[in-house]
Formats: structure tokens, sequence, C-alpha cells
């Protein structure tokens, strides 16, 4: 037993941590938020391709580095401190996990294709009245939905592949207040598609994705919690009222530790959830990491505008984009409440030990 | 990061088990769950007989070098003692001051001659320590301290009040620090005595809280006295040898106490499953948070001691005491929801139930030890690097 970080890990995260530092040295987010495209298409392919990120979790033999949630949660941690804008999210969690969880030959086909880096892909949850190989019907606020490649909609306890390019597809761009991960409405009519799920019990393994998913998200908040706390720990170092820096002052400086210790408690929260992904509690555990670091980060985030004052609400300054994401976040794969009823679902019938 | 237990680790965990099943009975088994916050009153004699159990067994000073009489016990088998134990319902530990705060001092900065004279007793289960910090004029700002203590005709002898003194009323000895140097001020000029507090000298005042119970005292030293190489470190060093001290506080007995909060959780949830408050969707969400504060204590501990080689203090480390205590009184307020109309009724006995007590003294916890404030001032200052006031 030991909760220390391989030296393994540790080099994934300090690879991670040093791409992120050249694409914030390079202008980070701004370039992207400030133009039309979704895709820094260079940027990706290094990321994806060049350093194999793309198929960090996808087994070895599906031609990724069969690696687990905790190194993916380290990577997610970094790409969080610089708001990184790319299709991890939507292709490398949710469609990922999707694929995995669900298995079978066509989720293999797929996953192979996102190891290589050939493909993006995004999951969205739609209704879907009647299904007959052709898919007819309209999905809202979908992650990255304009830009990926393929999109596998969750119906039911069906799975859905829809490549994009396919007959009957329409995308639109949606306008989101959090600027740095994109939405997109899909309509479909008379899609030929292939459903994934032919297994029993798909319901079972799609909520099994979605709590992965979900301590990946979480790791995210963490990363994106702390660069807002280093920002304001900065900041009331330097800012000076009355004769002294702020930060000298109580009420500064409790908030600011209660801040850190939000972080602290969500980064404890992710690496066990992260370590526990296996076992079969992983609902329970993926459940307190999304919800507490959910919350941390929109604490964190709204606290380092208080603390920064009149500029703090400023387009100027990066903290509005990281409060924007913060509180996209709550909602994204499962509100906090929604979590803990979870919890409370299973400690009820005994299903999670105490 | 793997979190996991080896095969060696199980088989030490049965070990464990069932060495606790085969003494936690006959006129011991009454003292299960006993003992504990604010039940410190609690079969005090028998616990003490319980402390030499132990120490016959090897189960006390389990992580301490083999050449003192521990048992080197690795961080992975030292939390599964702790966590055993309270699973069991290990009675609160009388010798837990000397045990898990002197002993490592003296381990670390002792004299060959401190750690011959006072480790064995210790580890024994014979003789009971307690911590003479606090004063009425330096709780938060400890460095105040105003009991003096002067060398005389090679005796050191002691003057001044100590106050919230944990289990003074059942300990034999006090490590204190007070100022030799009484020009100095703050942490200059102090030393680390070592006290017998079964003399003329030493007066032992239990303070009643709010549960109605005792575990605080108020010690006065009037020309007590103790031998002149009853001191840690030199003249001058008794503010760096406490901080050693209190750094042991984050020990592998921090799991041992989760545990406790995991029984307190555990009655909390039966309780609400039968008034009925389980089904209130608030109440539900409470208790969810309050599992996942558990499980990320632990977590925290876990992150915190590592593989056991850490030197420096990680910022886990740091939010340690204000997240547990925090939590815990958290806790106790949730245990009063639950209970609902009866929360404020007492048995027919007079005593208070065990959630009723832990509502109570659980007032305390965000207190000792570093109240929340000061807890946040260090945070602020030393784990961020923010400026004094």
């Amino acid at each position: 037993m030991d909760a220390s970080f391989t030296e393994d890990q540790i080099i994934i995260k300090d690879t991670a941590a040093s791409f992120m530092r050249d694409w914030q040295d390079n202008g980070g987010f701004r370039p992207l938020v400030n133009s039309s495209k979704q895709i820094d298409n260079q940027v990706w392919k290094t990321f994806a391709i060049d350093l194999g990120f793309s198929g960090i979790t996808i087994p070895l033999e599906l031609g990724g580095a069969g690696l687990g949630s905790i190194e993916r949660a380290l990577i997610m941690e970094e790409m969080g401190k610089v708001l990184f804008i790319s299709p991890f999210f939507s292709t490398c969690v949710l469609a990922t996990d999707l694929l995995l969880s669900v298995g079978g030959n066509i989720s293999e086909y797929y996953l192979t294709r996102i190891a290589k880096g050939d493909i993006t892909a995004t999951v969205t949850r739609m209704d879907v009245h009647s299904f007959n190989h052709t898919l007819s019907g309209k999905a809202r606020n979908v992650i990255d939905g304009a830009n990926a490649d393929v999109v596998f909609a969750i119906s039911g306890d069906k799975v859905l592949a829809i490549e994009k390019d396919l007959e009957g597809v329409t995308v639109s761009s949606v306008e989101s207040i959090d600027r740095t991960r994109f939405l997109g409405d899909f309509s479909f009519e008379n899609v030929e598609v292939s459903n994934l799920s032919d297994r029993n019990s798909s319901k079972e393994y799609i909520q099994m994705a979605k709590a992965l998913s979900a301590v990946a998200l979480a790791a995210e908040q963490v990363g994106g919690a702390e660069a807002m706390l280093n920002a304001t720990v900065s900041y009331v170092k330097e800012r000076k009222q009355f004769g002294k820096p702020i930060g000298s002052f109580q009420s500064v400086k409790h908030r600011c530790a209660d801040m850190m210790t939000a972080i602290e408690e969500a980064r404890s929260a992710v690496y066990l959830a992260a370590v526990k992904a296996d076992s079969k509690e992983r609902l329970s555990y993926a459940a307190i990491a999304k919800s507490v670091a959910s919350e941390a980060f929109f604490k964190v985030a709204s606290d380092a505008i208080q603390l920064h004052g009149g500029v703090g609400v400023t387009w100027e300054y990066d903290l509005h984009f990281f409060f924007k994401r913060a509180r996209a976040g709550l909602s994204l794969l499962g509100t906090p409440q929604y979590w803990r009823e979870q919890i409370a679902d299973s400690l009820e019938k005994g299903d999670v030990e105490l | 990061m793997n979190l996991d237990l080896s095969v060696e680790n199980e088989s030490f965990r049965c070990e464990v088990v069932d060495w606790l099943t085969n003494n936690l009975i006959g006129e011991f088994e009454k003292l299960r769950f006993r003992g504990g916050p604010g039940d410190e009153e609690a079969f005090t004699t028998e616990r003490k007989q319980w402390e030499k159990v132990l120490g016959k067994s090897g189960w006390i000073g389990i992580g301490w070098p083999k050449e003192y009489g521990g048992k080197n016990l690795s961080i992975a088998e030292q939390m599964i003692f702790n966590e055993e134990y309270a699973r069991a319902g290990g009675p609160g530990r009388s010798g837990h001051i000397g045990e898990t705060l002197l002993a490592p001092t003296l381990i670390a900065l002792g004299t060959s001659k401190q750690k011959q004279r006072f480790l064995p007793p210790i580890r024994s289960g014979e003789e009971f320590w307690c911590q003479g910090y606090s004063e009425p004029n330096a709780g938060s700002d400890l460095a105040n301290i105003s009991t003096k203590a002067s060398l005389r005709d090679g005796k050191w002898v002691i003057d001044g009040q100590k106050i919230w003194t944990s289990l003074a009323h059942e300990a034999d000895w006090c490590f204190l620090i007070a100022r030799a140097n009484s020009e100095s001020v703050g942490r200059e000029g102090l030393v680390y005595l070592l006290v017998p507090l079964k003399q003329s000298g030493v007066t032992i005042r239990p303070i009643i809280q709010m549960t109605g119970s005792s575990e605080f005292n108020e010690v006065f030293f009037d020309d007590a006295v103790t031998d002149a190489d009853c001191i840690v470190g030199e003249v001058g060093d008794g503010w760096k040898v406490a901080m050693a001290t209190l750094s042991f506080e984050r020990g592998a007995s921090t799991l041992g106490q989760q545990m406790q909060f995991r029984n307190e959780l555990n009655a909390v949830i039966e309780a609400a499953k039968q008034s009925g408050a389980m089904l209130d969707p608030i109440i539900r969400q409470k208790i969810a948070k309050a599992w996942g504060g558990l499980k990320i204590m632990r977590m925290n501990a876990l992150r915190m001691l590592g593989d056991g080689k850490q030197t420096k203090l990680g910022r886990e480390a740091y939010i340690s005491k204000l997240y547990w205590a925090s939590w815990h009184r958290d806790l106790g307020e949730l245990a009063m929801e639950v209970l609902g109309v009866d929360a404020d009724r007492v048995a027919s006995n007079g005593e208070l139930s065990r959630l009723q007590k832990l509502f109570l003294f659980s007032r305390a916890d965000t207190i000792y030890a570093g109240t929340n404030q000061i807890q946040r001032n260090i945070i602020a200052e030393r784990a961020l690097g923010l400026p004094r006031e």
C-alpha cells in the first residue's frame, strides 16, 4: 500500500504539464476563443498522436497505451490548469469510456481509430421513439458536437454510432457561456446507424462509463481550481491597500486557506476515485469525486473573483473563463446533488462499505 | 499509487483481529466502544488495566524502532492495527499521549538516559502522560506562556499554571514548556521539561465541560520540582522541541481516529433509518456528504503518510486538522438532526447517548490543538506563503 505516484505516473504528469506550459506560452486558450475555430489541428496532433495521449486508457491490443484512470486524471488535472481546448474530453473521456464499457466489435473498431488519433468523437443522450437501423431525432448541447467526427447516442439501453458525414446528419454550433468548451446541436433524419450495445444490462455499463468520465472531469476541475488559487495568492501578495499587501489581512488569508482546503479535499477525492476505478464500489467513489471537485472548483473560482476585486470581473483577466467553466461543470455529467443521492441510495441498500 | 493491501498485510490484519477477539473479552468486554471523546470518565481503572494487556502483547509503540522495544511496523501495518482496534470498539486509549506524542519526541531528541527511563513504562502501559502547553494567557498565542522554571540545587523548580490539560487527572507525568529566562519573550528562553505529577507542588483541578464530564484540567505548579536532567534539548530549545512533538500528531494514529468517526457515522445512519430521517432528501444529501468526507479524510491521511519517506509537509498535511475537526463538528449537528424530536431528551438514567455526547464534545474539536482560525493562518502563511499580519 502506497499512496504516492509511481515513476511512470510522474513522467506522464510532467509530460502533460510541460506541454500545457508551452501551449500557455503560445497564447493558451485566447487565440481559439477569439476565432471561429474549435480545434487547433497542429496542437491536437502533437498531443494525441506524438505524445500518444489519445489512447491513454485504450488497451494495448487496440493500439492504446493501456493505462488507467489515475494516469488520465493526472493529464486532465494539467489540462484544467490552463483550460486546454481540445477534443480530449469528448473523445478520450466521454466516447472512450462509453466504448470500453459497452464493448463489442464496433466499439473496438472506433477505439482503435481513437487511439491512432484518426477520429474525434463525442457522446450524447437522446430520446429515440422508433429505431429500425435508421434514426430520426434531435440532440442538444452535445459537447464538441460541431467538431466531432463521430457521435455516440445513448437512448435507453441502446448506444448508436453516427458518423457525421452520413446523409441526414445536420449539426450546428451553439454559443455557450463557457467559451472554452463547445456545444453543438444535432438533427438526424433517417440516418443509417449501427447499434453497439449487443449486451444485456447496457444501462449498467452506460452508468459505469458516466462514472469513469465524471472522475476525469473532476480531475480537470481540481486543476482549474488550483490555477485559480495560484493566481489569487500571487495577486493578494502584490496588491496593496492600507499600505500593506491585502494577503496579510486575515479575512483574505482565511478565504485563501479555505480555497486550498477545498482543493486538497477534492484532490484526495479524485485520486481515490481513480484508484477505485476498477472496484465494485467505483460508482460511489466517482460520486464523491464529481460532487466534491465540481463544488470546489466553483467555490474557488468565485472566491478568486472576489479576492481580485474590480479586475476580477473584467474580460481582460482570465478568471471569468475559469468561473464559467466551473459553473458549466457543476451540471455536466450529473450535479453534486444527483451524485450524493446515488451515495445515499448505496448506503441505504448496503451496497457500499462505510 | 496502490491502495491494496499485500498478502502479508492481510495476514497481519487477521492476527490483529484474532488478538482483539481473544483479549477484549471477560472483564474487558464492557469497555468496548467506551472511553472515547465525551466519555473519558468511563471505566478509567479498567482501561488502565487494559493498557497493560496491550503493552504485554507488544501493541503499544508498534511503530517505534526495535531498539526501543517497538515492532518497527510499516505505515500500512500501523494503519491496520489502528483501524481494527477502532472497528472492534477498542476502548479510548489512556496512554496515547505518552505513546504518540512524548515517545516519538524522546526517540528523536531525548538523551539515551531519558529513553531508558521513560520509554519502557510507556510501552508497557504503566506510566501515563499529559501535555502541558496551554495557559490562561497562552492559548492560540502559545509562545506567550509565563510558567517559570529555574534550576536550584540541582533541580528544576516550576511555578505557574497550565490549562486545558487533557487527562492530567489520569496522568503520572507531564511534559511541559516553561520560561527558563524570565527576561525572555515569545519563543526564546523556553525549556521542555518532564515533570512528575504525584508531588505536593502540583494541584490538578478537572474542568467540567458542556458534556458534564471532564477530559480537560487546570494544573497548578507551586514550587513543583523535577530532576535537572529531565529537560529535552537544551535551555532555549523548548519551542523547537514542543513543535517537534506537535508534528507527531499527524501519524498513523489519525487513521484509528477515523475508524472511530466511521463508527459514529454508522450510528448516525442507523438512527436516521430508525427515526425515518433517512427518507428526507436533505438529510440524505448530508449523510452522503459525511460518508464522502470520511473517505476523503482517509485518502488524505494516506497521501500524507505516502511511502513513509516524506520529509516535507505537503498541502494535504496542512489541511488535516481543519478538515477533520470541521467534519466531526458537522457530524455532531447531523446527529441531532436525525434524532429529531428526541434529540433534546435525556435518557431516564441521566446519561447522554453516544450521539448527544458526540454533538456536545465535537464543539471542542475546532478549538483545541489549534483552532480553525489558527489552522487557517498556518495554511495561509506556511503552505501558501502569505505575509504575516
